[in-house]
């Protein structure tokens, strides 16, 4: 695991308040209902502090998002993207 | 008590649908109900339910989709009250509501819906709203500044179960205009939302400012999206100048209306118009001035009502007071009282009426609101404690953050994603603490009573000390 990965499954097990997130990449997140809309939103604001990133909602396609492994392969996706 | 008559609101539906039976009512996503099904489908549903022999209101889960207010207006139809049920609470919150339904009485006649709101005794409290509230509420909003009669399209959010949603769904059929429904109870997708905000062509936006304030995150989320939106109608907690500003920014032809009112009064009792130069001059804004037929008072220690200018707890009197709790005489009895023949509601809410103008304060018991959610922090302590691992239990609303803190039982040691979890299959999700922290005590007063103010201090202390550390 890089410091990326520690980095989002941090925040991510923080906004869940569940640290499964950070322990099982494939967590559904949407099926286990960890999140509801004002959660997601901020944890999309944290990453973009974390990590210079722009992550507006309508940017963020649920799919991509779906589990812990997704959305750290977002993350890094983005960044090597330099966007 | 008057006979179940007819109501104008069902009456106005049906002439719209005889009139203009092709028209659109309501949509969600891509699916649309004109008119006509709505009608067709709900009277028939109205024979359905008048054969049915169970006495007890309706109840209707709320992900029913394109199919809900075909349901909700068969109940009307077949004059029964209807109770909508949320889907995504935990099976444990529902049983307790439907066992309400179904055992807590009397049933009274007359009655439009019973809304479900959070309860000091750990279960959601039935609030009774008749025929004659709803059909009193939707002539006193007629005014609102809209479309004509027709040609407004409602945007709302609200799920059912949330008496928010009643002015949108109600007001939109009864003008014959066209209600939009964003369907959030399936999932967290911003894109699609988004996608059905620019197809919908909405002129009205209901919500809470919480809501807005989450969309205005999005920098798409402007005229450009909701070209035909000319009026953003906020209730259900404080609206905030900068929020009105931010959209003045991103929607510049669109007005504000900011209303108040408890769940008991019929959704809201106060309305007025924030112009951007109000926003603009800061300060607090006011909640509005009474809708045609409400009486409002601000009442002293004794319940005497006090001059404008000073605070007192805000009474609301007249025709869009409720009945009352279905089966809590007593609470009911604390709470409603009638003089000079009207009908009168302590909404425990604190304010000032100045130049007709009602201002609110705030809450002096353990009622919250919560990103516009009603919460009582004893309902979500009342679960905690109901829980083996937990032996005391306080929840504490911290600058918009929800936190509890837990003694453990003897011999315990739960885990705070253990307590979370544990609260999970008791509370739906507005209901959940943001963190559940374990301490060895609560803070007590020198009187040995439980310190709020202490209890949320320990909350920050802890919160800024550690992460979630489970």
């Amino acid at each position: 695991m890089d410091e990326l990965e520690r980095r989002v499954l941090e925040l991510l097990a923080s906004a869940c308040g569940d640290p499964r997130a950070a322990r099982e990449p494939d967590l559904d997140l949407y099926g286990e209902a960890l999140l509801d809309s004002f959660a997601w939103v901020q944890l999309l604001e944290a990453l973009e502090d974390a990590f210079g990133l722009e992550l507006w909602p309508t940017r963020v396609k649920p799919e991509n998002t779906a589990t812990p492994a997704r959305l750290v392969a977002l993350v890094r996706g983005m960044l090597g993207e330099g966007r | 008590m008057n006979p179940v008559k007819e109501m104008a609101l069902t009456r106005h539906i049906l002439e719209t649908a005889a009139g203009h039976p092709d028209r659109v009512a309501f949509c969600v996503g891509e699916k649309r109900l004109s008119y006509r099904e709505l009608v067709k489908g709900a009277r028939h549903q109205a024979e359905v339910l008048s054969a049915w022999r169970r006495y007890h209101p309706p109840i209707i889960p709320g992900d029913q989709g394109l199919r809900l207010p075909v349901l909700l207006l068969g109940c009307l139809l077949s004059r029964r009250p209807y109770v909508v049920l949320d889907p995504t609470a935990p099976v444990l919150r529902q049983n307790q509501l439907i066992q309400d339904v179904e055992e807590a009485g009397p049933d009274l006649p007359g009655l439009a819906y019973l809304m479900y709101t959070s309860g000091s005794t750990g279960r959601p409290k039935g609030v009774q709203i008749s025929r004659d509230n709803l059909d009193f509420f939707l002539a006193a909003t007629r005014s609102l500044p809209l479309e004509p009669p027709g040609e407004a399209v409602w945007l709302t959010h609200a799920p059912w179960s949330f008496d928010l949603s009643v002015l949108p769904l109600w007001q939109g059929l009864s003008r014959g205009d066209r209600v939009v429904w964003l369907d959030t109870t399936r999932g967290v997708d911003f894109p699609r939302l988004a996608a059905e905000m620019a197809q919908s062509g909405a002129t009205c936006w209901v919500s809470t400012p919480s809501f807005a304030r989450l969309w205005l995150r999005d920098p798409t989320f402007r005229e450009a999206l909701l070209p035909r939106l000319s009026l953003f109608f906020f209730c259900g907690e404080v609206l905030e100048p900068a929020l009105v500003l931010a959209l003045a920014w991103r929607f510049p032809r669109a007005r504000v209306v900011n209303a108040y009112g408890p769940t008991e009064a019929t959704v809201a009792a106060t309305l007025t118009e924030i112009p951007r130069e109000l926003a603009e001059a800061g300060g607090p804004l006011p909640v509005g001035r009474p809708l045609p037929g409400i009486s409002l008072a601000v009442l002293g220690e004794n319940g005497e009502p006090l001059p404008p200018g000073q605070e007192g707890e805000i009474a609301i009197g007249g025709p869009g007071v409720g009945l009352g709790y279905r089966g809590l005489p007593e609470l009911t009895r604390q709470r409603f009282f009638t003089r000079d023949g009207i009908p009168w509601y302590r909404t425990g809410d604190m304010g000032r009426l100045e130049e007709g103008q009602l201002w609110f304060h705030g809450r002096r018991d353990l009622q919250v609101k919560h990103r516009g959610c009603r919460i009582e922090l004893a309902d979500i302590e009342q679960n905690l404690l109901a829980l083996p691992q937990v032996a005391e239990a306080v929840a504490v609303l911290l600058e918009d953050r929800l936190l509890a803190l837990v003694v453990p039982a003897a011999g315990a040691a739960p885990t705070p994603p253990e307590l979370i979890r544990g609260l999970r299959r008791r509370l739906p999700h507005y209901l959940l603490p943001e963190r559940v922290l374990p301490v060895t005590a609560l803070p007590l007063t020198p009187q040995g009573k439980l310190d709020r103010r202490e209890a949320s201090r320990m909350a920050a202390e802890k919160m800024k000390g550690g992460r979630c550390d489970g």
